[in-house]
């Protein structure tokens, strides 16, 4: 388990990073946390010629509040709102900065599923996305909030909607040559309910099952807004189309279960040793039926509390 | 000796390993440069099954800059001989694949170059032609006459095959008024100690032997398997184990072959070669327990006694059966019956190769398995007959009255009180309040009613188990019949060797043959001698390290089935007392009083009460500075060793018993679980565990010991398995997919002692420690049963598993009768 030789290249700014990778002979893999990519290195499951360190790269490690929406346009309002986080955020750092407020506790309850404390003082929410591990915990709930992906090179800049961004297995829209050094997470609205639960075997494991939900209701008690994703049971995390017919509706627990019904018999699900498709297809069901009810108990328990404050 | 005067004996003195391994200043093999000029070597292993080597080709790796030379099998057969086998069959096992490839992983060739990362390069462009056999993956299967063979010479896939009967055990087999029947799988695990194989291996041309340092524990039979092997003398092998070993139970046993392999390794290429295995290697190709389907048939009369058992056990060796197996269906032969005063026993084993991992010794080896089976049938027997599962062992315990207790098996349990300590474990857990509740909430919430159950289900359930210690090296030879055992040499004991010397400035020190891999042997030691020669247990040195050419030690040294509180200590023990004798009767002579009038005190010499101005230093160094001065009969120096073996473990009879252990300690476990049905999902909600291990050493060492052993159960009880596909490809291998339990996963956990001391060891300890890998996948088991109502006969109890279970019988129904007999608690 030692990896085969390659070059190391440690950089100081963006460019020279930018540069490196636009370089198609060097062959290089972006390191930051190395949490996930060391670990390949090691096994020889990835044998790249060259490694760029960007770990000094101060300014990818921001993070804060953004008051604009997704056009880009600085708004006065309170509701709308974004995070950003550089890159090179540490997930440690994103976890103990989600802990400080109601509107990004999503964000730290999922974390706390990520690996260990360990592991997450090294690893990037960056490279996480990157990575895009099907089970991962933060392409989840990086797809199921919504948000952008910044993207460059030596070619200049785009933007990737998070929707788009995770393509396959381990395979995202970052082409050759480009790096990830930003991302926008949309932050729920203040009265937004939320959940997030996982399935695992062990403390720390990957995911067998992951879901986040938000859920937005009127004083009406009528489904406003409702997102929910999926992680582990495909080769991508997953937003689900069935939750948008209760817009507008009550909602209730028997629409829990119709939605969890109407999501497992239309997906597949792997057999293997670690669970039976049979199994896999329960706890699918159960695990939705959970986190959307879970997500619409905050929200009740929120727009109670919103709606006291706005009276 | 008597408890009320120990000082040190029997108390949870802090561990003196701990100063160093907390500053990160312990020595692992890894940190050792025990030879200048050392390379490194990385091996090439099979990537199949089963598969014929067509051809090896090495030119290109022999080329890569770095690289000092490559061995392979055309290598190996020329210099070695087979290692010698523990059964008839004429399987032949080398450390390297000769003509075939009998398991994923299994090494093929070796690199040898400046660095590990040089020769992992080169290994990649060693290049091997196979052409690829048929895998024969599961016992069952590899018994079948159309399944592939993995030895041609052999002819089946049987390794070995033993059938023993012991009593009238037919009878009751066809006339009993209840007959029980079941099938249970025990899984194939590992042992996964945080720190892998190490071997760095020196050979010397000018006297052509071999030095090797590497973290092996015993047992030092396989010494001489190693010795002859490389066709040498065994005085041409010196094996050094050091002081600090990162955990083994049991698994550092089958570092043997490879220790061949990098000695050899040594020797053709020309310089020392060092191998540190890695964990992928580790988990492929180092060892494992074997897996074992087991059918177990049983008589019972109308009060619930157990009149015979039928066992039929079928145990996994892997592609070959290396020393010292089939050990894993022996090692518990003489506690077949468990704690149960069982008349008549047929027992029908099988050791079958697959093209999988080689097995080898294990935490609880072959304990966890058999007690599957037994602990799981009693409770399947007790809800036959309408019995609360403790009231079938209380009917079927042996009697303290009955101890020492000779098992029909050969097995001489020394000592015990097993009601008492089912008594209180049940205290412990509340066991009757947990019943009356359970009744209560089955009859008010109808559980009766069909449908889907989605409220949490709880269960308790117990095993209750003997737990052997000290091995008999002459166990094995019941996997040979009576007359071939009449052909070979009787094996018999259980050795332990130590030597206790004090040198001219009275400074003591301590060797012992126990090669300690993390038990804290180091500071029960300095406890026991400090306790004998009245010293600060502090002031003792305790050389851990072996080293075959100058440590005390014999075929049974190391550290495998708890063997340091039976058979260690009483080495230590002994020899320390010896030390002790001389002093007191050079102080006799000097101050012309009887020996026994005088007595040791904080290091010197008391006459009464009176301080007689000798010292242990001014004695000891008497003895070397001014020998011409000692009486005639005592020699210079202060050097006792003590060769120790508890007399009862003798060679098997004509009749295929055999004491297998030295002594045998007991323990009952109490698990209560609670199942979420939706998810399929276990939760221990606690673990009760009450233990008689005879007088503890060190209380402290005793309950860290127990708690590994009891994680190490939780793991075959819940997650651990190693998953191989029908091509024999390891699908888990790695700490992602292979489950250990870790912290997040354990059970509250409360630990309770009885301690009926053994008779048999000087200071009447037994050994612990593998008692809750042998008991708690039952325990857990059985809880399980009593909640859903469901058998499980299969281990992990994985969700996906439980699931299962849960499709199949329809939860809610009752399937066990209530109890009609009242709970005697």
């Amino acid at each position: 388990m030692k990896p085969s030789a390659f070059d190391y290249i440690r950089v100081d700014t963006l460019d020279e990073a930018l540069s490196v990778l636009a370089d198609s002979d060097l062959e290089a893999k972006v390191l930051a946390g190395g949490q996930s990519l060391l670990p390949m290195l090691n096994m020889r499951l990835a044998q790249p010629k060259a490694l760029v360190d960007i770990n000094r790269l101060a300014a990818l490690a921001t993070l804060g509040r953004l008051e604009m929406n997704l056009a880009g346009v600085a708004t006065q309002s309170p509701d709308t709102a974004f995070l950003e986080v550089g890159a090179l955020v540490r997930q440690r750092q994103l976890e103990r900065y989600a802990l400080e407020e109601e509107r990004t506790r999503l964000i730290h309850t999922a974390l706390t599923y990520v690996g260990h404390p360990q592991t997450r003082n090294q690893g990037t929410v960056g490279g996480s996305l990157a990575h895009a591990d099907p089970s991962a915990e933060l392409p989840l709930l990086f797809l199921t909030l919504g948000g952008t992906a910044i993207i460059q090179s030596t070619r200049g800049e785009r933007q990737v909607a998070a929707e788009e961004f995770f393509q396959s297995y381990f395979t995202t829209a970052i082409e050759p040559g480009e790096m990830l050094t930003k991302t926008l997470w949309r932050l729920p609205v203040p009265d937004e309910g939320m959940a997030f639960k996982e399935y695992r075997r062990r403390h720390g494991d990957f995911a067998l099952l992951a879901a986040a939900c938000t859920m937005k209701i009127g004083s009406d008690r009528k489904v406003q807004h409702v997102r929910l994703g999926l992680g582990g049971l495909a080769d991508t995390p997953l937003l689900v189309d069935e939750v948008r017919e209760s817009v507008g509706e009550h909602w209730a627990k028997e629409r829990a279960r119709a939605v969890a019904e109407a999501v497992v018999n239309r997906l597949d699900f792997a057999d293997d040793y670690q669970a039976s498709s049979s199994y896999r297809r329960q706890l699918a069901s159960v695990l939705i039926a959970t986190v959307l009810d879970a997500a619409y108990e905050d929200a009740l328990a929120k727009e109670g509390k919103h709606g006291v404050d706005q009276g | 000796m008597e408890s009320e005067q120990f000082r040190w004996i029997g108390k949870s003195l802090s561990r003196v390993e701990d100063e160093r391994l907390m500053r990160g200043a312990g020595r692992y093999i890894d940190d050792l440069e025990p030879f200048p000029g050392c390379k490194a070597a990385a091996i090439v292993r099979s990537p199949y099954a089963h598969a014929h080597i067509r051809h090896i080709d090495v030119e290109a790796a022999l080329q890569v800059p770095g690289v000092v030379g490559v061995i392979t099998g055309a290598d190996v057969r020329r210099e070695m001989r087979p290692f010698p086998v523990g059964v008839p069959a004429p399987i032949e096992y080398y450390p390297v694949a000769l003509d075939k490839v009998r398991f994923v992983g299994e090494p093929v060739v070796v690199v040898v170059a400046d660095s590990r990362y040089i020769a992992e390069d080169a290994a990649e462009l060693v290049h091997v032609e196979y052409d690829p056999l048929p895998a024969v993956i599961g016992v069952e299967a590899a018994m079948q006459p159309e399944s592939a063979v993995l030895h041609e010479n052999v002819g089946s896939n049987i390794a070995n095959h033993r059938i023993f009967s012991y009593g009238e055990w037919e009878q009751p087999l066809k006339e009993a008024p209840h007959i029980i029947s079941a099938r249970f799988e025990f899984p194939k695990t590992n042992a996964t100690p945080i720190e892998t194989y190490g071997v760095i291996a020196d050979y010397a041309p000018g006297t052509n032997e071999y030095t090797v340092w590497a973290n092996f524990h015993g047992p030092f039979t396989l010494h001489t398997v190693m010795a002859q092997a490389l066709k040498i003398g065994t005085q041409q092998l010196r094996l050094c184990v050091p002081a600090d070993i990162g955990g083994s139970y049991g698994i550092k046993s089958a570092v043997y072959p490879y220790i061949t392999l990098i000695a050899l390794a040594s020797k053709l290429v020309g310089c020392p070669v060092r191998w540190i295995e890695d964990r992928i290697e580790h988990l492929k190709a180092s060892s494992s327990g074997t897996d074992r389907v087991s059918y177990v048939t049983g008589a019972l009369d109308e009060n619930g006694r157990v009149l015979t058992l039928k066992l039929t056990q079928y145990d996994d060796v892997g592609a070959y059966i290396r020393a010292p197996e089939p050990a894993t269906l022996y090692r518990t032969h003489g506690d077949t019956t468990g704690a149960y005063d069982i008349p008549a026993l047929y027992m029908d084993n099988y050791a079958i190769m697959t093209n999988r991992l080689p097995t080898g010794l294990i935490r609880g080896y072959g304990g966890p398995q058999l007690y599957f089976t037994l602990e799981r049938f009693m409770d399947i027997a007790a809800h036959r007959l309408g019995l609360d599962p403790t009231e079938i062992r209380r009917r079927n315990f042996i009697r303290p009255d009955q101890f020492p207790y000779r098992t029909l098996t050969g097995g001489l349990y020394d000592s015990g009180n097993y009601e008492a300590v089912l008594d209180k474990a049940l205290e412990l857990s509340d066991y009757r309040a947990f019943r009356e509740e359970q009744q209560r909430s089955r009859n008010g919430t109808g559980q009766g009613q069909a449908g889907a159950i989605n409220r949490p289900l709880q269960g308790i359930g117990m095993a209750a188990i003997v737990e052997p210690s000290g091995s008999n090296m002459g166990y094995l030879g019941v996997a040979f019949t009576a007359e071939e055992r009449a052909r070979q040499l009787p094996k018999s004991g259980c050795t332990a060797a130590a030597a206790v010397a004090i040198d001219a400035l009275g400074g003591i020190t301590v060797r012992i043959d126990t090669t300690p891999e993390g038990q804290g042997h180091e500071t029960v030691v300095q406890q026991i001698v400090a306790e004998v020669l009245d010293v600060e247990p502090r002031s003792i040195r305790v050389i851990a390290e072996m080293d075959t050419a100058t440590s005390p030690w014999s075929v049974a040294s190391g550290s495998y089935s708890s063997r340091f509180a039976p058979a260690g200590s009483s080495a230590v023990y002994t020899a320390a007392m010896r030390v002790r004798r001389k002093l007191l009767h050079l102080a006799a002579e000097q101050l012309q009083v009887p020996a026994a009038a005088l007595r040791l005190q904080a290091g010197r010499v008391y006459h009464g009460d009176k301080d007689t101005g000798l010292s242990i230093r001014r004695l000891a160094g008497l003895t070397h500075w001014s020998p011409t001065e000692l009486p005639s009969d005592v020699e210079p120096g202060v050097y006792e060793t003590s060769y120790y073996t508890i007399p009862t473990v003798t060679p098997p009879n004509e009749k295929d018993q055999v004491n297998s252990s030295a002594t045998y300690g007991f323990l009952v476990d109490v698990v209560k679980v609670e199942i979420n049905p939706e998810i399929a999902e276990i939760k221990v909600l606690d673990y009760i565990t009450v233990h008689d291990a005879g007088r503890l050493l060190n209380p402290k060492l005793a309950h860290g010991q127990i708690l590994g052993g009891l994680a190490h159960g939780l793991g075959s009880a819940l997650f651990e398995e190693m998953v191989y596909d029908e091509e024999g490809q390891l699908l888990n291998g790695s700490f992602m997919d292979y489950l250990c339990p870790t912290v997040g996963e354990m059970p509250p956990v409360e630990i309770a002692h009885q301690e009926t001391p053994s008779p048999l060891t000087p200071l009447g300890a037994k050994g612990l420690g593998e008692g809750n890998t042998m008991s708690a996948g039952a325990a857990i088991a059985n809880a399980v049963a009593d909640a859903l109502g469901i058998e499980p006969t299969a281990l992990p109890l994985s969700p996906t598993r439980v699931w299962d279970l849960l499709c199949q019988g329809n939860v809610g129904q009752p399937k066990r009768e209530e109890s009609h007999e009242a709970i005697r608690i």
